[in-house]
């Protein structure tokens, strides 16, 4: 026994804190380890942290640059004219064709006798059409949607000089081109200026771009001839003023309705309220009521905002499934996030004991988690909104393409980072990081001490999940996602049907099938180990399976996303292109199709006239012909496409693809079909008229009540289409006029040659053989389809990331094992080894999982989804090439991730802490 | 003051059906240091886990200086263990991100001593433990014999009542162990703690006041 | 006379007194194919009153003085109706429909309060069509929901119905109290030595006015007297003239005087100038430049276009009835009344003014001061 030594002045402190005092200091507890522990843990590994800020960072980059390209795509729906006028406060458009200009002396008498409208100050009649630049010089027939379209506006010049006064902006550019000086001689020189039909303003990008000055000469494509135009003057841009978007062009009103062939009518009105009604919502509301009351005969009047929400609403739903897909990556990223989580719980578990063992409460060491979370989440977030912006200028310039190509004019090349988008994104990031930090925190600081240490340092599991639990979850995940397939859509504001349940259930069922993947990882391992001679090296990869970890399941979870989301995205595209392919076998059948040249995007309507058209049909090389006249019109739930086409041409051709057909001939004959129609697929499931059901359409001459004869796909449009028969409908819209042809040549007759004869006698007019269209509309659908790819790719290669860090965390906490089988005598290569087959077995494990999810959600895009979002049927097809490929490279990809992981734990010292 | 600083009435434990701890009763008095010796999984550790409070038995009574701490929960406990416990583990495990002189300051951290005091109180502990010179070093840079001076002066600095050692020299050579029994003896002279000690070592129990065997779970002998 | 910069119309008169060189003789048409008013022309209403689209340009010119019924508040308008033709008969452009482009409409109106100088004015330019058209039968011109027309109903009794912006709109019924005067030679006006300078210039000197006007809120009942003008031309002012300065003076003794005063680049007084007496019964006695006297009192600038106006003016002319000089004061019954600066016009001064005579009131006036900012020269190319 030892003599009591040296007295050493210890106080003994006995007396229990108070709680106030305990809480008080919880704060400064978890800020001193956050400041003791996690920042220099950090420090001293820079690489890891760096990866999982990376982590984080690339989900919320590909997330925010979807949505960042999205926004730009349906910005681009300017209403242009309120560059000219600043924002219109209602616009009237007509519910079917055009206004006539009896319109503007119904508003002239209103205006006089009708009280409500005396807020209304400004009356803007607007002529609108497209044109397009002409094809480069070589003859061949360029893509759809290849050339720049322009929008021309005509408004009446001479009132536009009134809004410059009385809104002090300038408008000297008016006087440009013209005799005499600028602002002086303003209407004198400008008076001229109205008398040049082809006289036009652009802005300055343009003329910058073009090369243009005040009284070149340019042409362009306009219906189905080219026009040369005057540069009359240039919009300048100036910063108080909305910029002149570069496809604006501006004529005088009846200088346009004269090129365009619209005499008599307008496209639209818009009004501009006085400033005191515009500025009181009351006032507003009754002389938006008050117009449309008066003008209920011509058309709806509207809002500006509720027509840019129409715009949004046609393409919220290829929008809004693209920011699902994007949230691919974010997913995938949220598994790994997790796993690094985990991964960085396990390394440190010996420290959470000591801190418990010390005095420091689970609620500390849980807080200190989740900061440590909050701020990867943060550094990650702001990351990824710099990563995502950038992101964005690539991805915008597809999205943008798509829309143009299938909804309306859209050219936008450069994505604007919104502070609420960013933001947005930010709280994705760190929401994420903290949900995937949260589990292993709790557990971590629940968890005794001792057990802790118990639990050793060989990588085994913070979280161990009872498998009975393991299964229970998984089949549980996956009932509900089968549920879930049967619910109906969500219908949004607008009609739009939302998926939700759909997505819902994909989310679940791959969530399902991934935990039930990490479950069967032990019998994957006691399968492997039956397969043929086992090497040392394999064993003890089996071994290690046999008690998976949490961070393997999760790799293989991850896995499992990916892959299931790739097969499931490939048989969504394979099923997509099959039935396309075989829709357009069926509904090309002609050998020339002509279209205005002028038709560079879906909302582009140039119209070939009747000496066109029917010089063409008249050529002797035709044998049979069909004529499309394709508008727009108003229906209540929405517009919808009304086409006019020979449906006795179709009843000989038999082009259209039923899914009800007539139960009689009627609707082909045009003696008998005057109240019938036909629609599309995507019109019953947006309107839920089907076949026998009533349609009323309003044309220019009356509303029409139409019964539909039949239903039949069309894949080119998802909102609707109205079919017709064409002499009827010309009738109604009393227009002789045509949107395309499609020309049945003669036995014999070289369409090459038709095409080139064609194209020289109507410069105007783009010509395409069958063959050319078919690879033209497989192109568009691709384009649209490139985005998804891109995601796809992404998504994968984030999941074998996933993969390679995991192992590699793994391999170093085994650093105990790693010395044992060293000292055993294995080699460098041998231990690297290991690891390729543990990498392997998961690869695999994750692959097969992976493709019976994406059977599954494959089954679940084109039956429920898919049909849901766009009404459309589409045949099923499993791509096998791409399925094969992935079940091949995934595997080969993981062993051999792991095998690099595993050289690199091999050659790692043991005995120093890394 | 109670009479006994550490007081153990029948306490049990099962990991996985096995019996590891079987109604085992102890008392320590202040000041008094207990050595527990018995052959490998015999018991001991977990009896000194659940004597910190680190583990809970399945059923019985722990008192650390009259509080019961097996009824104790989250927030409580850590709260007991702040006060009146202290620990040494074999493999020392201090805190790698922090220094020597962090890893000591620790506990006084905890209960929220101001810097300068307790700048002052670590300072004069490390150089009680012959550490002082290294008090800016890491953890990964001491050699076994500093990092468990350094454990000792971590597990003394708040003047628990009770001190739990578990194999304080296993890792140890004979010249650095020797080191530390003596210093462990002295230091719970002083501080009239109570220490409880896991050990195969004789070294170890010759500084102990008194000697408990344990085998298969239960208490074999007491005595000196 | 009055109106708009850039519809100017002049030509040359024979002065009453002092010599003039002989005038050359008129053109037909102008040498872009307008039509050129020539004299001799039997007038014939309603037609005459209304539009005569062959000349170039032709202008409706309405200004008065008006009071509240029972209080007596007062007030001076303005309103100005001008049609410009925009191509030479026979030129092939847009003559019909919603968005024509053969005449161009501009519309001035301004409103005074006298008392508390609160000045609103208003300018409007549209081409003809849906929004804007002038009747060639009978007096009808309109712009914008602005109308100046000859009651069908009831013989030589028009209506105005005038907006500005959104603070005032005046309605008002106007009947001659004197019959129509026509200046000039032979009905024919010629303000300058070009074969193309005439112009028919048709006068209602006289007319009484009552009606509503509504203003600050309020409906007021409102009466008063008003002058009429109606010039027809296609000529514009030589290039040695900058402007003029026109005077519509009603007396209290139920005569009135019409005088202008053409200005050229040096300053010095264009022989063409004239002033004309109207008496009772509607007969005129002209004085020519050297006859009258014209000049500024004082000068206003405005804060606006920086331009600086003879004001008040002073006029010294002999009087017919007793033969003797009289001199008299126009001051303005508010100093800002300019008109034509908002961004795109020339600004001029057009305002109501009261008479004095030996310190004494004797009529009220309303004056037109143009060319002040800037030569009108160039701005009529």
């Amino acid at each position: 026994m030892k003599e009591a030594p040296a007295q050493v002045v210890v106080k003994q402190e006995g007396t229990r804190a108070s709680k106030s005092a305990v809480d008080q200091g919880r704060a400064r507890v978890v800020f001193m380890l956050l400041r003791q522990c996690t920042w220099r843990h950090w420090r001293h590994q820079p690489r890891r942290t760096a990866l999982l800020v990376l982590l984080v960072s690339i989900g919320v980059s590909v997330f925010l640059s979807m949505r960042l390209a999205n926004r730009a795509a349906v910005a681009s729906f300017t209403q242009f004219a309120e560059v000219l006028t600043q924002q219109s406060d209602a616009v009237l458009t007509p519910r079917a064709g055009l206004l006539s200009e009896t319109v503007l002396d119904q508003l002239k008498a209103a205006r006089q006798s009708e009280e409500g409208l005396s807020g209304l100050e400004e009356i803007i009649p607007i002529v609108e059409t497209s044109a397009a630049l002409p094809r480069s010089r070589t003859d061949r027939e360029q893509g759809i949607g290849s050339r720049t379209s322009f929008t021309l506006l005509g408004v009446d010049l001479i009132s536009l000089q009134n809004l410059a006064t009385s809104k002090n902006l300038d408008r000297s550019w008016f006087s440009q081109g013209s005799n005499g000086e600028a602002a002086a001689s303003q209407e004198g020189g400008f008076w001229k200026l109205l008398e040049r039909p082809t006289a036009i303003f652009c802005a300055q990008s343009l003329a910058e771009e073009e090369g243009l000055q005040v009284g070149s000469k340019w042409s362009l494509i306009m219906g189905e001839r080219t026009v040369e135009f005057e540069l009359a003057g240039i919009i300048p841009s100036r910063p108080d003023q909305p910029t002149a978007p570069k496809n604006l062009l501006v004529m005088d009103l009846p200088a346009l309705q004269v090129l365009s062939g619209k005499e008599g009518r307008l496209d639209r009105v818009e009004f501009l309220f006085n400033r005191s009604t515009r500025t009181t919502p009351a006032q507003a509301e009754r002389t938006l009521a008050v117009l449309s009351r008066t003008l209920e005969a011509f058309g709806n009047v509207r809002s500006p905002e509720s027509r840019q929400a129409a715009a949004e609403v046609m393409t919220r739903g290829f929008r809004l499934n693209l920011t699902i897909l994007s949230l691919i990556a974010l997913l995938v990223g949220l598994y790994l996030i997790f796993q690094a989580l985990d991964a960085a719980v396990v390394k440190r578990k010996t420290e959470i004991g000591i801190l418990r063992a010390m005095g420091v409460t689970a609620a500390e060491v849980r807080w200190a988690w989740l900061w440590e979370a909050l701020l990867l989440g943060c550094a990650g977030g702001a990351a990824g909104v710099l990563g995502g912006w950038a992101l964005a200028q690539g991805t915008v310039r597809a999205v943008s393409q798509t829309v143009n190509t299938l909804y309306y004019a859209s050219n936008t090349t450069a994505a604007a980072l919104h502070l609420d988008e960013a933001m947005g994104a930010m709280l994705l990031a760190i929401t994420s990081s903290l949900v995937a930090g949260w589990l292993p925190a709790k557990r971590a600081a629940a968890t005794l001490p001792a057990q802790l240490w118990a639990q050793g340092t060989g990588g085994s599991a913070v979280l161990k999940t009872p498998t009975q639990r393991g299964w229970l979850w998984g089949f549980g995940l996956a009932a509900a996602a089968a549920v879930l397939a049967f619910c109906p859509p969500l219908i949004l504001e607008g009609g739009t049907p939302f998926s939700l349940a759909g997505y819902a259930s994909a989310f679940l069922g791959i969530l399902g099938v991934g935990v039930l993947a990490g479950e069967t990882l032990p019998s994957a391992g006691w399968l492997a180990a039956r397969l043929g001679k086992l090497s040392p090296a394999r064993r003890l990869a089996n071994s290690h399976l046999r008690q998976p970890s949490s961070r393997h399941r999760w790799a293989v979870a991850g896995l499992v996303c990916a892959i299931a989301m790739t097969g499931g995205m490939a048989i969504l595209v394979g099923s997509f292109e099959s039935s396309v392919s075989g829709w357009i076998r069926l509904a090309l059948q002609s050998d020339i199709y002509i279209t205005s040249d002028a038709n560079q995007n879906a909302s582009a309507n140039s119209h070939m006239a009747a000496s066109t058209w029917k010089g063409i049909t008249a050529e002797a090389a035709v044998a049979d012909w069909d004529g499309l006249l394709i508008t727009r019109v108003e229906l209540p739930g929405g517009p919808v496409r009304l086409n006019g086409t020979d449906m006795a041409f179709n009843k000989r051709h038999e082009p259209l693809l039923w899914l009800d057909p007539p139960r009689t001939d009627a609707v082909f004959s045009a003696d008998q079909n005057e109240d019938l129609c036909v629609v599309s697929e995507s019109f019953t499931a947006r309107f839920r008229i089907y076949r026998e059901g009533t349609v009323r359409v309003p044309t220019p001459t009356g509303e029409r009540t139409l019964k539909v004869a039949g239903v039949y796909t069309d894949y080119g449009d998802d909102k609707g289409i109205i079919l017709v028969d064409r002499r009827h409908m010309q009738r109604w819209f009393e227009t002789d006029q045509l949107s395309t042809l499609a020309l049945v040549l003669q036995p014999g007759t070289d369409a090459e040659a038709f095409r080139a004869q064609t194209r020289a006698a109507y410069p105007g007019l783009a010509v395409y053989t069958n063959a050319h269209l078919r690879a033209e509309v497989m192109r568009i659908f691709q384009q649209t389809f490139a985005i998804t790819y891109a995601l796809e790719g992404i998504g994968v290669l984030v999941a074998l990331a996933g993969l390679g860090t995991t192992l590699a965390s793994v391999l170093a906490e085994r650093r105990a094992e790693l010395t044992t089988l060293r000292a055993l005598g294995m080699s460098h290569a041998e231990i690297a080894q290991v690891a390729a087959w543990e990498g392997a077995l998961l690869s695999v494990v994750g692959t097969l999982g992976g493709l019976l999810a994406s059977a599954g959600l494959g089954a679940l895009l084109v039956f429920v989804i898919n049909k849901q979002t766009f009404g459309w049927t589409l045949q099923l097809a499993l791509p096998l090439p791409p399925l094969l490929f992935l079940a091949l490279l995934i595997p080969a990809s993981g062993a051999l991730v792991a095998w690099t992981a595993g050289r690199w734990g091999a050659d790692l010292p043991v005995d120093r802490a890394d | 003051m109670h009479l006994s600083a550490i007081e153990c009435r029948l306490v049990s434990k099962q990991y996985d059906a096995r019996p590891v701890l079987r109604e085992v009763s102890l008392q320590v008095a202040p000041g008094e240091r207990l050595a527990l010796t018995g052959p490998s999984g015999s018991g001991k550790t977990t009896l000194l886990n659940c004597l910190g409070g680190i583990d809970r038995p399945d059923s019985g009574e722990i008192l650390i200086g009259g509080e019961p701490i097996t009824r104790m929960q989250g927030s409580e406990l850590a709260d007991l263990r702040r006060r009146k416990l202290g620990n040494i583990f074999q493999f020392f495990h201090l805190l790698p991100t922090l220094s020597v002189r962090e890893n000591v300051e620790f506990p006084l951290v905890l209960l929220g001593i101001e810097g300068p005091e307790r700048k002052k109180r670590a300072q004069a502990l490390l150089e009680r433990v012959h550490v002082g010179h290294r008090a800016d070093a890491f953890p990964s840079q001491l050699s076994g014999g500093e990092m468990q001076r350094t454990a000792i002066a971590r597990a003394l600095i708040h003047g628990p009542a009770v001190l739990l050692a578990d194999e304080p020299t296993g890792n140890l050579d004979s010249a650095n162990g020797a080191n530390i029994l003596s210093l462990l003896s002295e230091l719970t002279d002083e501080t009239k703690t109570a220490l409880v000690l896991v050990t195969h070592s004789a070294e170890a129990t010759a500084i102990c006041h008194r000697i408990v065997q344990m085998r298969d779970g239960s208490l074999q002998s007491s005595g000196r | 006379m009055g109106g708009a910069v850039f519809l100017l119309s002049l030509s040359p008169q024979y002065p009453c007194g002092g010599a003039q060189p002989p005038l050359p003789p008129l053109a037909e048409r102008t040498a872009d194919g307008f039509l050129v008013p020539q004299p001799g022309h039997t007038f014939q209403f309603p037609r005459d009153h209304g539009s005569h689209p062959g000349f170039k340009v032709e202008w409706w010119y309405v200004t008065g003085h008006l009071f509240e019924v029972g209080t007596k508040e007062r007030f001076g308008f303005q309103a100005t109706f001008f049609r410009r033709a925009g191509a030479p008969p026979g030129e092939a452009v847009k003559k019909s429909g919603a968005f024509r482009s053969d005449q161009l409409f501009l519309f001035h109106a301004a409103l005074l309060e006298v008392r508390s100088g609160n000045f609103l004015h208003t300018e409007r330019l549209s081409r003809a069509g849906w929004d804007a058209s002038s009747a060639e039968d009978t007096l009808d011109v309109q712009l914008n929901g602005n109308r100046l027309f000859l009651d069908p109903a009831q013989p030589e009794t028009f209506h105005l119905d005038t907006r500005i912006r959104n603070d005032a709109r005046l309605q008002l019924t106007l009947r001659p109290s004197k019959p129509l005067v026509v200046f000039g030679e032979d009905g024919l006006s010629r303000k300058g030595d070009s074969p193309e300078a005439a112009s028919w210039y048709l006068t209602f000197p006289r007319l009484a006015a009552e009606g509503q006007l509504q203003f600050g809120g309020r409906t007021l009942r409102i009466g008063g007297e008003a002058w009429m003008d109606h010039e027809i031309s296609s000529s514009q002012l030589t290039q040695e003239q900058t402007g003029w300065d026109w005077a519509g003076i009603q007396f209290e003794d139920g005569r009135e005087i019409m005088v202008y005063r053409l200005r050229r680049k040096d300053g010095s007084t264009d022989p063409a100038s004239a002033l004309f007496w109207v008496d009772a019964a509607g007969k005129t006695v002209r004085f020519g430049a050297d006859a009258f006297r014209w000049e500024g009192a004082a000068q206003w600038r405005s804060p606006r276009s920086g331009a600086s106006y003879p004001l008040p003016v002073r006029l010294s002319v002999p009087d017919p009835s007793s033969g003797q000089n009289a001199d008299f004061v126009l001051e303005p019954l508010g100093a800002d009344q300019e008109l034509g600066d908002s961004g795109s016009g020339i600004p001029y001064w057009e305002g109501a003014c009261r008479v004095k005579s030996n310190g004494k009131v004797v009529g009220s006036a309303y004056v037109e001061l143009t060319g002040y900012a800037g030569s009108l020269n160039r701005a009529l190319k």
